[in-house]
């Protein structure tokens, strides 16, 4: 997939805009300050996901929000806590200790919390700026490895357009860092990119 | 169809799942409340419905809600509000009077007129699922807390056996009735045995059968720290010396249930005591050989001066008057010298040659020369005690020089006054020097005494002389002070 720079730095906008209200939110919820910032956003196809794109999640096992949204463009929206920083959170906005593979059905409800608000914070922002109506599935957790994850989203094992935005969250001293990863369905990305295209004219255009 | 009517329509369905159910109007106002929640709650559908929710519910004013709701109200994704984060959303109780836990979901619905969208807020109740897994967490944390003493016990065991396994001295462990529980390396070793050869045997193997003794439960008790010698046995049938510690092992009821004994094969320290021993008394009986013969040296010694004093005054009787007035003199110094000599060496002898107290050799000598002067004559000694010692040698060439001058002492005294003798000896210690002052009131020291002239000394003189210069290595002053002060200063040995 070939997109020019200009998308990118509008997804990339709209991806910051919405983790910062994310932010806001959880920093309103929790007393405590939390910042998240994106530092790259890149599409590539399914194809292409690789342990570089990953950073090196591909065979562990991680702890996954998601839901479904369908609408003028349609796929899903997950993020995807490596297993740290899934523990970490949850000691951070508990105050509990707990061990990594200690996730039980309170937690992930916790860890599915901090999930809903990032998400709707970035398919929110998304949703308002581009004034497109999305229907959205109640969002799930899940743990599985990347490519078990992929695949759950994926049955036919077509290729599909991925968003990938890793985000850093920073707790206080504690350095978390989860990843934001948007699925569309080949062809909605065009209408995401039609989307943006209708708000602002580009000097380039995406082959 | 009024809006309450729409909504009762819409959402009557809620009614029948086991789920709190109601539905919020942009403005906060309550539009539906099910049946499930006027169980929960106690607020029944007709009282809430229509009113602000934050009159019954103020704290869903709260910007942490307001902020999220905001986005179901404007059509966005649904909201989590998780059990843990956020308890009591609707606050309710059970009937035993815990608070409901709920995990709620917000979901946005479109309003009646699809102009916008109202939330729909689903309550599940899952105070069970928590208390469970409460519940499990702490018995978990229990159970993890379990493992980790038991593997820090076994960590410690693994240590102790290692440690255990290392160390040349045998260890067995044995139950009750004597069978080998666990044996080290160095036990079998010790016995001639691989451990496997020894595991599940009668202890006593490890002893020969004539020193086979039961002991019964409450020995052991009473036993309770065994330390002993004995003989073992190893497996081709030779015996050997060993140190045995058994210590009685208790369970929890403070029951026996085994021994550890260490064992320590002693042959070597034993072989090594043996020679000792023969070192010992081969020392001892020369010892006493040594005692035996010095003990007739020194009487023979002893006996002989006696002798030459006897023969010396058998030789007086045989001087005739005409040569009296020259060979007396003679006769009485000689007897006196060796007199002098015999008294030390009898001091010697009492004190087995160690070094002898200088105020006591002064003493002695002193009294022995005075033995000599006429009842009529009365002489006063004065010795200041003094805890300086003196070598034996010291005290043979010490001896000579106080007879030669408590002899001129008393030789003199008498011819030139009839006031009693007066003798005062002061003995001190300055650094490694001993000083020794001996004075009388009696007849001073002539002119070429005191120049130290050679030729007018008499043999007496010449003697003190030697004696001090060559044989103590010290220093003779002679002065006059009321009488004749003779100081001689010599290095203490």
């Amino acid at each position: 997939m070939n997109v020019t720079p200009y998308y990118v730095d509008a997804l990339k906008e709209l991806i910051n805009i919405g983790v910062g209200r994310a932010a806001g939110m959880l920093n309103q919820m929790l007393h405590s300050h939390i910042t998240l910032h994106v530092p790259f956003v890149k599409i590539i196809s399914s194809m292409e996901l690789n342990d570089e794109n990953l950073g090196n999640f591909g065979k562990q096992k991680l702890s996954m929000v998601r839901f479904m949204f369908k609408g003028p463009f349609s796929g899903s929206a997950s993020l995807v806590f490596p297993p740290d920083s899934a523990a970490k959170l949850v000691d951070v906005v508990t105050g509990e200790k707990i061990e990594l593979a200690d996730l039980d059905a309170v937690r992930t409800g916790t860890l599915t919390e901090v999930g809903n608000i990032v998400l709707n914070g970035v398919m929110g922002s998304i949703g308002n700026i581009l004034k497109q109506r999305l229907n959205y599935s109640l969002p799930i957790y899940m743990e599985n490895t990347m490519d078990g994850l992929l695949t759950s989203n994926n049955h036919d094992y077509s290729p599909i357009t991925i968003l990938l935005a890793q985000t850093h969250f920073t707790i206080e001293q504690l350095q978390i860092a989860g990843d934001i990863i948007l699925f569309f369905e080949v062809g909605s990305f065009d209408a995401l990119l039609d989307a943006i295209k209708t708000i602002s004219k580009p000097e380039g255009d995406y082959e | 169809m009024n809006e309450s009517n729409w909504a009762e329509e819409k959402f009557g369905v809620l009614d029948h799942v086991p789920v709190g159910n109601f539905v919020l109007k942009a403005d906060f106002t309550v539009l539906f409340w099910n049946s499930c929640l006027e169980e929960w709650t106690g607020i029944s559908r007709p009282q809430i419905v229509g009113t602000n929710i934050d009159h019954f519910f103020p704290h869903l004013r709260e910007s942490q809600y307001t902020m999220r709701l905001q986005d179901i109200f404007e059509g966005g994704p649904p909201i989590i509000f998780s059990s843990q984060l956020h308890q009591y959303i609707i606050p309710s109780f059970l009937p035993n009077g815990q608070k409901r836990i709920h995990h709620t979901t917000v979901t946005a619905v479109p309003t009646m007129n699809k102009s916008g969208f109202n939330a729909l807020f689903s309550l599940q109740d899952v105070t069970d699922l928590t208390s469970q897994i409460q519940a499990y967490r702490l018995m978990r944390d229990q159970a993890l807390e379990e493992v980790a003493i038991r593997q820090q016990a076994e960590e410690s065991l693994q240590l102790l056996k290692s440690a255990v396994e290392t160390i040349p001295l045998g260890i067995t462990v044995s139950d009750i009735s004597g069978k080998i529980l666990y044996t080290n390396s160095a036990e079998a070793i010790i016995h001639g045995y691989t451990v496997e050869e020894l595991m599940g045997q009668d202890v006593r193997i490890l002893a020969p059968s004539q020193l086979w003794q039961s002991m019964r439960t409450e020995q052991i008790n009473e036993e309770k720290f065994f330390n002993r010698e004995s003989i073992n046995i190893r497996k081709d049938g030779t015996t050997f010396p060993v140190q045995l510690i058994s210590t009685p092992v208790k369970n929890t009821a403070e029951e026996i249930i085994g021994v550890i004994a260490a064992c320590e094969d002693i042959t070597k320290r034993k072989q090594a005591e043996e020679t000792l021993r023969q070192l010992f008394e081969q020392v001892r009986h020369d010892a006493e050989t040594k005692a035996v013969l010095l003990k007739e040296v020194n009487h023979r010694v002893k006996n002989n001066l006696t002798a030459i004093i006897g023969l010396f005054y058998a030789k007086q009787d045989h001087i005739g008057l005409e040569n009296q007035a020259i060979y007396q003199p003679i006769m009485d110094d000689l007897i006196n010298r060796v007199q002098g000599l015999a008294t030390v060496h009898s001091m010697l002898t009492e004190s087995e040659w160690n070094p002898l107290l200088l105020s006591d050799l002064t003493q002695q000598i002193v009294d022995s020369v005075l033995k000599a002067v006429p009842s009529d004559k009365y002489v006063l000694v004065n010795i200041t005690p003094s805890p300086i010692r003196v070598t034996s040698d010291q005290a043979h060439n010490l001896a000579l020089v106080i007879n030669e001058l408590a002899t001129n002492s008393v030789k003199y005294a008498f011819s030139e006054t009839t006031e009693p003798l007066q003798i005062t000896v002061r003995i001190s210690l300055n650094d490694d020097t001993v000083r020794f002052e001996f004075r009388n009131n009696g007849a001073s020291y002539p002119m070429s005494i005191l120049q130290q002239d050679d030729k007018h000394y008499g043999i007496g003189f010449e003697l003190i002389q030697n004696i001090v210069h060559d044989r103590l290595g010290g220093k003779l002053s002679l002065k006059n002070d009321n009488g004749a002060v003779t100081i001689i200063e010599f290095k203490i040995s």
